[in-house]
């Protein structure tokens, strides 16, 4: 109840007087911008010239590109949701208990077959619709890790070890599902920012399609901001981190989880390239590969960001830690009771 | 940023997507596979853009405001916006300080609280707090109406749409080349990848096909050197292509990158190039090469990183293939 008093004073800050911000226009500032750039362009490139610049450039761009496409597919999906599910089917669907709805929230994940970007903006649609936060982030978890698109990848990646693709299956799940459990416990509704929760409300006339495609638009434009934000992060540390870092930890079992789940965290790899790059780091036991698999899709700079800007910074703050070391030691479990060991 | 350009920095972040899917330099950042998805993500990307421009355009006309869900579902109204993430490190405003302040009281509040008792009491508590939550909801809505309405124009507008510009200005100003040897440089050693990925796989190869100056990737160079031991690239001349990168200590390879998903995943495939310093000197790095010459056997071992010699036989520059990856 006191949440209902405090939250005002949270979240409202003085307005800033109309004749101020009618000053600085943003389509103005947007052509001075655009045609700065093509006066300049030469100097632009030339700042870029220098090799590590361009190779992060390229990187940057690659990880926009790539995640585009999957942040379009989860916000039409959120759009969909917004505009054609009422909220009381998917009360409905799922358990009453929020604890069960939260298994069944992490099975659904094999659902979605996207990367980590699609699933952020399908969660936040789902709390809107009145799913339980908890149950959301279940999904939100799950999604990107449990598919079938990268289970598959993972066995393509790993041909003589079958047991990796169980052992991430199960890793997967069980970071999702008991992250979602803890939030139940300690979760509290006021970390997730309003504006996350804030529900289109159709004016009377409004048609269906205009709610779609104004919740899709609303989506795509502000998530994709925080997405570049992250590809940004992801390819300032692709170049900085050295590669040799990772080659040096051959045999050192507990260092290698830990570096290998910063390394997850710090590359932001789409989950169905992640199991190629794992396999990859031959020279590392196969543990350390599998809690690289297990918190790269639950964590990583690109979807901190991403969640950062669609639930709000007091959440991210909390929940990005909190999934961090959920799925490290579910990686570690899944790896000793699956794999049989360190290997 | 306001709604309207929202809608023209949107407009073109589909357009650069279907410019780079058009004239093909997609395939610099990602596979070919994805070149569907691409063109169908620009043409979501500009009809989301259209259709809220000439929604804006007839709302004008008909002289509504503000068109219809936009006003409850556009940019939160006074409150916070997204980009309070830092996104530039900008500095506090004293409103944002304020409510950090104000929220951390919350949270002082709310870690006081006793916790709840076992099973039961969570789901209770789940319970309240999404009625804490609901009313929260509708309370603060009625505010912001207020405030919107009240002050006219009260929107704050969401910053982090700004950085979509990023990749808008990337593609149509610098448009990054491929990884070259700056990137395979930067991967350390050799070809662990490619040597590992054999390894348990099947150990079959195919028999290469007759004819002199075979055409043969370089990650199947290396794979064969590798794991092939029947010696099927023994005394047999092929046609690499590539492109040339320098060790820090001048040793010269040939090199391609390899990607599965897009650049930021790139490994690279490399021989080490031998006996052709003459005609190798006059090409800088990252000028892409065919090179005629053979394999020295048995080179590939572990203790040179996976890394095969080619005995260089000729040298001619071509042109960087559409795909620039193997």
């Amino acid at each position: 109840m006191i949440g209902v008093t405090t939250t005002p004073t949270t979240t409202g800050g003085p307005p800033r007087s109309p004749a101020r911000r009618r000053r600085v226009d943003s389509l103005l500032v947007l052509c001075v911008l655009l045609i700065a750039a093509m006066v300049w362009q030469d100097r632009v490139v030339a700042a870029l010239d220098a090799p590590a610049l361009r190779t992060g450039s390229t990187v940057f761009v690659a990880v926009c590109v790539q995640a585009m496409p999957f942040l379009a597919l989860g916000v039409l999906i959120s759009g969909m949701i917004a505009a054609f599910v009422p909220a009381s089917a998917l009360r409905r669907v799922l358990p009453r208990n929020t604890a069960a709805a939260v298994g069944v929230a992490g099975m659904a994940g094999l659902a979605l077959p996207g990367c980590e970007c699609a699933s952020v903006p399908v969660a936040r649609r789902l709390m809107q619709q009145g799913v339980p936060p908890a149950v959301a982030l279940a999904f939100l978890l799950a999604a990107p890790a449990v598919n079938p698109v990268v289970l598959v990848a993972t066995a393509v990646a790993f041909p003589g070890e079958p047991a990796m693709v169980l052992a991430r299956f199960l890793g997967s799940l069980a970071t999702a599902v008991v992250t979602g459990w803890l939030w139940v416990r300690i979760g509290r509704a006021e970390w997730i920012a309003e504006r996350a929760l804030r529900r289109i409300v159709p004016r009377p006339g409004a048609s269906r399609w205009a709610v779609f495609a104004e919740t899709a638009r609303h989506d795509l434009v502000e998530a994709g901001g925080f997405l570049v934000l992250g590809g940004l992060t992801a390819a300032v540390l692709n170049v900085a981190v050295p590669a040799s870092w990772v080659t040096s930890l051959a045999g050192q079992v507990a260092l290698g989880v830990v570096v290998m789940a910063v390394l997850a965290v710090v590359l932001a790899l789409c989950s169905e390239a992640d199991a190629f790059v794992a396999a990859s780091l031959s020279a590392l036991p196969l543990l350390p590969r599998l809690v690289f698999l297990v918190v790269g899709p639950a964590v990583d700079v690109k979807l901190v960001a991403l969640q950062a800007g669609t639930f709000g910074r007091a959440f991210a703050v909390r929940f990005a830690p909190l999934t961090f070391l959920v799925a490290v030691v579910c990686g570690v479990v899944a790896g000793l009771l699956v794999l049989g060991g360190a290997r | 940023m306001r709604r309207e350009t929202q809608n023209v920095v949107l407009a073109l972040l589909g357009g650069a997507l279907l410019k780079i899917a058009w004239n093909g330099t997609y395939l610099r950042y990602v596979k070919p596979g994805l070149f569907p998805w691409l063109v169908a993500t620009g043409v979501v990307m500009v009809a989301l853009a259209a259709v809220a421009i000439v929604r804006d355009v007839l709302a004008a006309r008909t002289g509504r405001a503000v068109p219809a869900p936009a006003c409850a579902g556009d940019h939160p109204h006074g409150q916070p916006e997204p980009s309070d993430v830092a996104v530039s490190g900008e500095t506090e405003t004293p409103a944002r300080l304020a409510r950090t302040e104000a929220s951390s009281a919350v949270e002082a509040r709310t870690a006081s609280d006793t916790p709840a008792p076992e099973d039961a009491g969570g789901r209770e508590r789940d319970h309240e707090q999404g009625r804490d939550h609901e009313q929260g909801h509708d309370h603060e809505q009625g505010h912001d109406h207020e405030q919107g309405h009240g002050h006219g124009h009260g929107h704050r507008e969401p910053r982090s749409p700004w950085l979509l510009l990023l990749p808008v200005l990337a593609i149509f100003l610098v448009a990054p080349p491929a990884l070259g040897s700056d990137a395979v440089n930067r991967a350390g050693a050799g070809n662990d990848e490619a040597a590992r990925q054999r390894s348990s796989g099947s150990p079959m190869f195919p028999p290469l096909p007759g004819g002199d100056a075979i055409p043969l990737p370089i990650g199947e160079v290396v794979t064969r050197t590798v794991w092939d031991d029947s010696g099927s690239l023994d005394n047999r001349t092929l046609r690499l292509t590539g492109f040339l990168v320098r060790r820090d200590d001048g040793r010269p390879l040939l090199a391609r990158m390899v990607i599965r998903c897009c650049a930021a995943d790139a490994s690279p495939r490399t021989v080490l190039l031998s006996g052709g310093d003459a005609q190798l000197a006059g090409y800088a790095p990252d000028t892409w090469l065919e090179v005629v010459g053979k394999v020295v056997p048995g080179s590939g071992r572990a203790s040179v990183d996976h890394t095969p010699t080619f005995t260089v036989e000729s040298v001619r520059p071509v042109a960087a293939p559409t795909d620039p990856y193997e």
